[in-house]
């Protein structure tokens, strides 16, 4: 009884006394940013990205957004402009177009976009040309490589942004609604990791070797759910004419492509009955986008 | 036990040690930095060496910032003005902004900076991953009217910046034309009265010999280390360049007392 009595007062003189000198908090936060003058690509991004779409486009260098592992460059202003505008042409459009509104990317592409000039180079030779993380952020590579030349040509544009950006938004629709078990097992065992880079050979002849195998891509080879972002970003972003010859390089087989085939209607199922979106619509549409590039305005804003 | 407790939970609050919050003082250090960058009309020159330990020697770059958000940028080391002030002059962005002190970032795509920063894959430069290793984001330990000093956020080399003189045109002119001189030789060798020593170019602008790298930069009456080296006893800090002599048909550079000598060997 007498101890339960001195730890009833040491108790209430602590709540006494931490509540006698109250403080009153500064309504200001103690980390202010900065005000930065904003030029007319910030304003195109405000108007165009940030209130449509949600999502904000990162085109000046930032260290901590990027990878402190690789030696980058800052993307430049007038390549930052062209992406900037073919990233809504290519990237959203065409959804907003399939689904009937903006909500689909507002609520699912991820909120950050952050543009690098160089590809992040490895001290193994490869490179990379896009990541996403965790379904808040993408960042694109080699967005220097952008100009007057190959701003209008489709297939550096599908090659060296598009597929990425269409690859990895699939990852993310994937991280909401996971693609069904059928589809790891029509490959199942074949997949190979880490040693995609290598295990099938370099160049035509390793597209040639992962075809037979079953693969879109040797890097489709990587993971069940790279096979399956594979495969709907290269269906997507390329005509049937080039999807078909892709199909058919040399050193494909009649057996491989019934393995992409078979995986590909799975990969169709899922967009149709989990986003209700018909991949065939949604690659009329970017094949029709492309073919109209050069009459794309990706210079003023 | 009690007065213990009575103690810890009364004394919460520190004494100041500054008047101000240090947001505030953070804040103050952002907007003098941005502040004493712009003051200069004509510029400045920045003292700017790439990669880990300097290693590959520096450069002076030019620099001048405009407006709160442009620069424009030229090299020593680019190719000799050939039209105007403004060949080989790049224009790109910049911000200041609150980190661990104020943060300068060159934070677009600009030549100049970028072949310094670029991994070699695309700069050809030491390694396919690495390059020079030049940074592009400096924490500024001091800005006022005499100096800027910086320091390299990745790679934490010391950069100092100094006012451009009057005439721009004709300083950077000179700078460029002592750089050309400098790099048309195929090698060079220190000479001393106690032996000579040859000295290759490594990477960019680096000399070495076989035990020992030397990192300077040129300017316009010869070069500057960026420590002082110690050749065969002898302890320089700056050589100056000297005209062609007897024996010396190219010229070179020597330190005051004349006791060590940079010859270039074509």
């Amino acid at each position: 009884m007498k101890f339960k009595n001195i730890y009833l007062i040491l108790f209430a003189s602590i709540l006494v006394l931490s509540a006698c000198k109250k403080e009153k908090l500064d309504a200001n936060s103690v980390f202010v940013d900065s005000t930065i003058e904003k030029n007319p690509l910030d304003n195109y991004i405000y108007n165009n990205y940030v209130l449509n779409y949600n999502v904000d486009i990162l085109y000046k260098y930032v260290d901590k957004e990027s990878s402190l592992n690789y030696n980058l460059l800052p993307a430049s202003y007038t390549s930052s402009i062209r992406l900037t505008k073919l990233f809504k042409y290519l990237g959203f459009e065409p959804y907003d177009e399939v689904t009937g509104s903006k909500t689909f990317i507002k609520k699912y592409f991820p909120k950050l976009i952050n543009f690098i000039g160089s590809a992040a180079y490895n001290n193994n030779g490869t490179r990379i040309l896009g990541t996403a993380e965790g379904a808040k952020k993408i960042t694109l590579y080699e967005v220097n490589s952008l100009n007057a030349t190959t701003g209008v040509n489709p297939d550096f544009l599908t090659d060296s942004y598009f597929h990425t950006i269409h690859h990895e938004f699939q990852h993310i629709l994937n991280q909401t609604t996971d693609f069904p078990s059928s589809f790891q097992a029509i490959s199942g065992t074949s997949y190979v990791d880490d040693v995609w880079s290598t295990i099938w050979g370099t160049g035509a002849a390793g597209n040639g070797a992962a075809l037979a195998a079953g693969f879109i891509s040797p890097y489709a080879s990587n993971s069940a759910k790279e096979d399956f972002a594979e495969l709907y970003s290269f269906y997507i972003t390329l005509s049937a004419t080039q999807f078909n010859a892709m199909l058919n390089v040399t050193g494909s087989t009649a057996a491989g492509r019934t393995i992409i085939n078979n995986k590909l209607i799975a990969v169709k199922n899922y967009m149709l009955t989990v986003w209700n979106i018909d991949m065939d619509v949604l690659r009329a549409n970017i094949v029709n986008r492309k073919a109209n590039l050069a009459t794309f305005d990706q210079t003023s804003l | 036990m009690a007065s213990l407790l009575f103690f810890a939970s009364c004394d919460k609050k520190k004494d100041r040690i500054f008047e101000d919050s240090p947001t505030v003082r953070l804040n103050a250090a952002v907007a003098n930095a941005q502040t004493v960058l712009r003051s200069k009309p004509n510029g400045w020159i920045m003292q700017y060496y790439p990669g880990t330990n300097a290693s590959y020697g520096g450069v002076n770059l030019f620099v001048n910032f405009t407006s709160a958000t442009d620069v424009n940028v030229q090299g020593d080391y680019t190719l000799p003005i050939t039209s105007s002030f403004y060949a080989n002059i790049v224009t790109s962005t910049y911000k200041v902004y609150p980190g661990a002190g104020p943060i300068l970032t060159f934070d677009t795509y600009n030549p100049i900076f970028g072949y310094f920063a670029a991994p070699g894959a695309l700069s050809n430069q030491v390694s396919n991953d690495g390059g020079l290793g030049g940074d592009l984001e400096f924490l500024v330990t001091k800005a006022d009217a005499d100096s800027v000093i910086l320091k390299g956020r990745k790679r934490g080399t010391r950069i100092v910046m100094v006012p451009m003189p009057a005439n721009p045109a004709a300083v950077i002119a000179s700078y460029k034309a002592a750089w050309q001189i400098y790099y048309a030789p195929n090698s060079y060798r220190f000479e001393t009265s106690t032996g000579n020593i040859p000295l290759t170019f490594g990477w960019f602008m680096e000399l070495e010999s076989l035990t020992d790298v030397y990192s300077f930069r040129v300017t316009p009456t010869g070069i500057e280390f960026l420590e002082p080296v110690t050749v065969n006893g002898i302890t320089i800090k700056e050589l100056t360049r000297k005209p062609a002599a007897a024996g010396y048909p190219n010229g070179y550079y020597d330190n005051a007392a004349g006791t060590l000598k940079l010859v270039p060997i074509f």
